[in-house]
């Protein structure tokens, strides 16, 4: 009590008090560099999440094998959700003699709920948003049904026993999900002329959908409500449980988001290390007099413990006030690239805020400030008796649990918390060691050196545990300077190369195998390079080593959703270069003549419960085909590829039925090419993936933005950083260059002296900080991220190079005030 | 309080040694000493005779490798770091050769810490009085670094006799200090003594100043003996 009624005593004189200030002042800025990402990245986050809910139509869907109870749109209501239904279900249409199968979509009013439905006068038009769904008695038709069906907008169309007038083609459909090839072309028709078509039977395969959307936390509790009762032919579908691609796109989203926080919470504990290691030596005179003049152990350590945790949380407040401030800034700068307004940030950054700059303060500062304890009360006497330095292994142990701990919550995930905290303290370690190795080697080059060198690394040799301190501090300054400079932007490169930008854009399917001369004549005519044909055949999966299998075998959810379609199989010789065979290996040319063999994408053999060495029986056009699991192979869904889950060896599908499948980029102006060869091979079927394919690359683009400038703030941090690193070294050299001065050093000498001191801890710990980005890059980029990783020789060159250069300059600027200070009156004060 | 036969500070057989690189090296051997309540004892010797080493076991801010202290009418090997602090608090001031302000706090605010850590009442009354004594009544608000040196010694001064202790120790006083202004310093400090009737032990290498004492004392090889 006595502890805090001093504390609070002290506190305005600490205010006073340069070091107090600059730990303030480092964990404000700490602090605010955390929360505007957190903020900021909170509401990025949520923009790409709602981004991605136009894909999706709403915010959640409920797909059901048969119509839901009213209960569930009144459930939604209630929460005050809007709604919105459809119910598609495939079909057949007949004019002028041909028929196609089509897959037809009866929408009810609202439909969608997010994203808009494009439509354009003629087939394959870029459109316009239409406000509203087909008016009765017209429909919407997919463009590519209009030259095989021989229609025109405005002309009449018989579905089942109606007559519908086509009033539009279909552009841009914003939840044609999903799987891609089993799309039969759409129609689209307002849900009050179903009835009259007739076309629903009892035996009918409709599928039923409940959209929903409205406020996260509404949204959410009817998720919870729907969860319970879901199952049995109902499911739900979040953004997440979209499309793979859709899920890959968002979740690199995430963990670039992810990882722009982590940084921030590193250079937070830098800063505040370094804050709190110069506050606590300093306190060690004060602790040592009060002791002296009868105060109790714990009164000093408390005072000390109260103060550091006031200021912190004062510091904390005022960072999470000076962070939003500062994403407000943000977003205004980028808010346009994001289309519509941000949505407002939740609460949470405010909490997690104050909370890591506690733990930042504890995690980093508290080793620090227990020396305060072991402060002999003789130092009053003899200046020299100082309190042994903290415990280097307590502190980075607490320190790595505080950043573990923030790093837990700030990415959310495992994997890539391990490889920051591994690399953290790969890092302490190396810096450490490089610090102690540096002392050493100085001994021997100061002999040899020139004078103004021969005095700074004398300084840097004398003064082993500063040096150390300054070099860790510096050294993860530097580290996360090259990782958002350098290591940065070759992520991002590898990331957006992941999807090229002449990515397959269109899937040409059901290509009859004598037809596929001709087709890829008539591509290549067209300056189209396609990337490859394929066969295909459908199959359902009907056993498993011998024992049948039905959907009813397999969990509800995507399990059984998946057991229930049929596969599209394909059969190859080789393995195509892009497929990583995870487990297992690929057939030998003698087993693809002669074997029986599956090669299962490790995605659905994982939804699926399938291993290595399974016996599956597929049924394909009435004969069973039966082959071993021989491996498990990974596919890489953002290629836009054809890609099929389930390929056998040539010999045992060689009697298979076979369409044959290619995907290929389509310039704008190929438009008429492609009509053509429709035109000329009926049949053929052409889907545009273009649109789905431009989102997902928008949705890349735009994470990649925000990461830019989530990272472009952190980079801001990280300079502060270091010159709070240097300012807090200052008081160390006063007394230091006055004693220069009376010795009659001349202010170029001195500044010689103080440049070759700060250029040899930047150039080490430049040195050391490349190896660390390079290490941390590779990590991210290889084994979080899974891309090609490409070393960068610059980081070897930036990192020491700016590294002496930079902390020369701040250190200089930072002691220019100390070399004109007077040294009678520096070292009169002692 | 101390009958005024009892001395207010005895040593019995003091001894301090330490390990030096070539083996342990004594500092203090079986120094006795017995000071009586409102003596001046002064402590002569040259840099390096374990002077300061001395004073520090003397006042509890070290602990002996053999014998003991007793203060104020306490054997301080009996008490741990906290005891000693508790039996200083406001009844032993000291005097530093470098003045130990604490460099953030005003002049005022180091002659009341004193007094805080003392659990004292009018502590700011308490502070602007002594401040006024020593002549610095219109320099309260100043920081060290903004005080000369014998003003800042005379801060010192203040402070060391605000809480009004029965025991004063000074080491080196005017050690930091130039003839005149140490001149000055010293002639405060004995004036303070004389108002207050406060015990002094005082450790210089400078004869003048001992001689204003009524006892003295010289190290000599780490044993204490009368001098002349």
């Amino acid at each position: 009590m006595k502890a805090l009624r001093f504390a609070l005593r002290a506190l305005p004189r600490d205010l006073r008090a340069r070091e107090m200030r600059v730990l303030a002042a480092a964990l404000v800025v700490a602090v605010a560099a955390l929360t505007a990402v957190g903020f900021f990245t909170d509401r990025v986050d949520r923009a790409l999440g709602q981004r991605a809910t136009s894909l999706l139509g709403a915010d959640l869907v409920v797909a059901a094998d048969a119509p839901l109870a009213n209960r569930w749109r009144a459930r939604a209501g209630e929460l005050g959700l809007r709604t919105a239904g459809y119910v598609t279900f495939p079909s057949v249409v007949v004019a002028d003699g041909r028929t196609e199968l089509v897959s037809v979509k009866a929408v009810g009013s609202g439909y969608p709920l997010r994203g808009s439905v494009r439509l354009s006068d003629a087939p394959f038009g870029a459109g316009e948003a239409a406000t509203a769904i087909p008016d009765r008695g017209r429909l919407w038709l997919d463009p590519r049904l209009f030259a095989r069906l021989g229609v025109a907008v405005g002309d009449a169309l018989p579905l089942g026993e109606a007559d519908l007038t086509v009033a539009a083609s279909l552009a841009h459909e914003p939840d044609r999900g999903g799987a891609l090839f089993q799309l039969a072309p759409r129609i689209m028709i307002n849900r009050a002329d179903l009835p009259a078509t007739g076309l629903i039977t009892p035996a009918s395969r409709v599928s039923h959908h409940l959209l929903v959307a409205g406020p996260e936390a509404a949204v959410a509790a009817f998720r919870n409500w729907a969860a319970e009762r879901a199952g049995e032919g109902i499911e739900l579908q979040g953004v997440r449980d979209a499309r793979p691609e859709m899920r890959a796109a968002l979740d690199r989203a995430g963990t670039f988001l992810g990882l722009a926080a982590v940084m921030a919470v590193m250079l937070a504990g830098a800063a505040v290390a370094v804050a709190v290691n110069a506050f606590s030596a300093r306190e060690a005179d004060t602790a040592a007099l009060m002791r002296c003049f009868g105060a109790p152990l714990r009164l000093p350590l408390g005072s000390l413990l109260a103060r550091l945790l006031l200021v912190g949380m004062a510091a904390s407040a005022v960072g999470v006030a000076a962070g939003w401030l500062a994403q407000t800034g943000l977003v205004a700068l980028v808010g346009a690239w994001f289309g519509d307004a941000l949505p407002a940030p939740s609460l949470v950054p405010v909490a997690t805020g104050l909370a890591a700059g506690l733990a930042t303060l504890v995690g980093f500062g508290l080793v620090p400030a227990l020396r305060i304890r072991r402060v002999p009360v003789v130092r009053v006497l003899r200046h020299e008796a100082g309190a042994p330095e903290p415990s280097a292994v307590a502190a980075a142990t607490l320190a790595v649990a505080a950043v573990a701990g923030l790093v837990l919550v700030q990415a959310g995930d495992a994997a890539l918390a391990g490889w920051v905290l591994g690399g953290t303290a790969a890092m302490l370690v190396v810096l450490a060691a490089a610090a102690w190795a540096l002392v050493r080697a100085v001994g021997g080059l100061r002999g040899r050196a020139v004078s103004g060198w021969r005095f700074g690394l004398a300084n840097l040799a004398r003064r082993r545990r500063a040096s150390t301190v300054q070099l860790v501090g510096f050294g993860l300054g530097l580290l996360a300077l090259l990782l958002l400079a350098v290591v940065r932007v070759d992520v991002l490169r590898a990331w957006e190369a992941d999807v090229p930008a002449k990515a397959p854009n269109q899937f040409m399917i059901n290509i009859q195998p004598d037809q596929v001369a001709g087709v890829r004549e008539r591509l290549e005519g067209a300056g189209i390079d396609p990337e490859g044909f394929y066969p295909m055949a459908r199959g359902r999966l009907v056993a498993v080593d011998g024992e049948a299998v039905g959907p009813q075998d397999f969990p509800e959810g995507r399990a059984r959703r998946l057991a229930e379609r049929e596969f599209n199989l394909s059969w190859a010789e080789a393995p195509r270069p892009d497929y990583g065979i995870a487990r297992g290996d690929w057939w030998t040319s003698e087993e693809a003549e002669n074997g029986a063999q599956w090669s299962v994408e490790t995605g659905i053999a994982e939804t699926l419960g399938i291993a290595l060495g399974d016996r599956l029986t597929f049924r394909v056009a009435g004969e069973r085909v039966t082959g071993t699991v021989s491996n498990l192979r990974e596919v890489d869904w953002t290629s836009f590829r054809v890609n099929f889950f389930v390929i056998g060896t040539p010999g045992m599908m060689k009697d298979a039925p076979a369409t044959w499948i290619t995907s290929y980029w389509a310039p704008p102006d190929s438009a008429g090419a492609i009509a053509d060869l429709v035109r000329a091979h009926p049949g053929v079927t052409v889907l545009d993936v273009g649109e789905l394919l431009a989102q997902v690359r928008a949705i890349i683009e735009q994470g990649t933005r925000a990461v830019e400038y989530v990272f472009a703030f952190t980079l801001l941090a990280g300079i502060i950083v270091l010159v709070a690193a240097v300012q807090a070294s200052r008081d160390e050299r006063r007394v230091e260059i006055a004693l220069l001065r009376t010795l009659g050093a001349s202010g170029g000498r001195l500044r010689a002296i103080l440049a070759a001191e700060f250029a040899a801890l930047g150039l080490l710990a430049g040195l050391i900080a490349a190896s660390g980005a390079a290490a941390i890059g590779w990590a991210v980029t290889a084994r979080v991220l899974e891309l090609p990783y490409a070393f960068n020789p610059w980081l070897f060159v930036l990192g020491p190079g700016a590294g002496a250069v930079g902390i020369a300059i701040a250190g200089l600027a930072a002691t220019r005030r100390l070399r004109r200070e007077r040294p009678l009156a520096v070292l009169r004060a002692g | 309080m101390q009958q005024a036969s009892e001395p207010i500070l005895l040593t019995e057989g003091l001894g301090s040694r330490v390990e030096g690189p070539a083996g342990p090296l004594t500092i203090l051997d079986g120094i006795e000493l017995a000071v009586a309540p409102g003596e001046a004892v002064a402590v002569l010797g040259p840099s390096g005779a374990g002077k300061s080493t001395l004073l520090g076991l003397l006042a509890g801010l070290d602990a002996p490798t053999s014998g003991d202290v007793r203060l104020l009418g306490q054997w301080l090997g009996a008490l741990d770091e906290d005891g000693r602090a508790a039996l200083r608090a406001g009844r032993v001031g000291f005097v530093f050769q470098s003045f130990q302000l604490v460099p953030g706090l005003t002049a005022l605010e180091n002659v009341m810490l004193p007094l805080e850590l003392a659990d004292r009442s009018g502590v700011r009354a308490t502070a602007l009085a002594a401040l006024a004594r020593v002549g610095l009544g219109e320099r309260t608000g100043h920081l060290p670094g903004q005080l000369s040196g014998g003003e800042q010694q005379r801060v010192a001064l203040a402070r060391a006799f605000a809480p009004d202790p029965a025991l004063l120790f000074a080491d080196e006083p005017t050690g930091n200090l130039d003839g005149r202004t140490g001149a000055v310093v010293i002639d405060q400090l004995f004036a303070l003594r004389a108002e207050r009737g406060s015990t002094l032990v005082l450790v210089t290498h400078d004869e003048a100043v001992a001689a204003r004492c009524d006892r003295r004392l010289r190290m000599v090889d780490g044993v204490l003996e009368a001098a002349e």
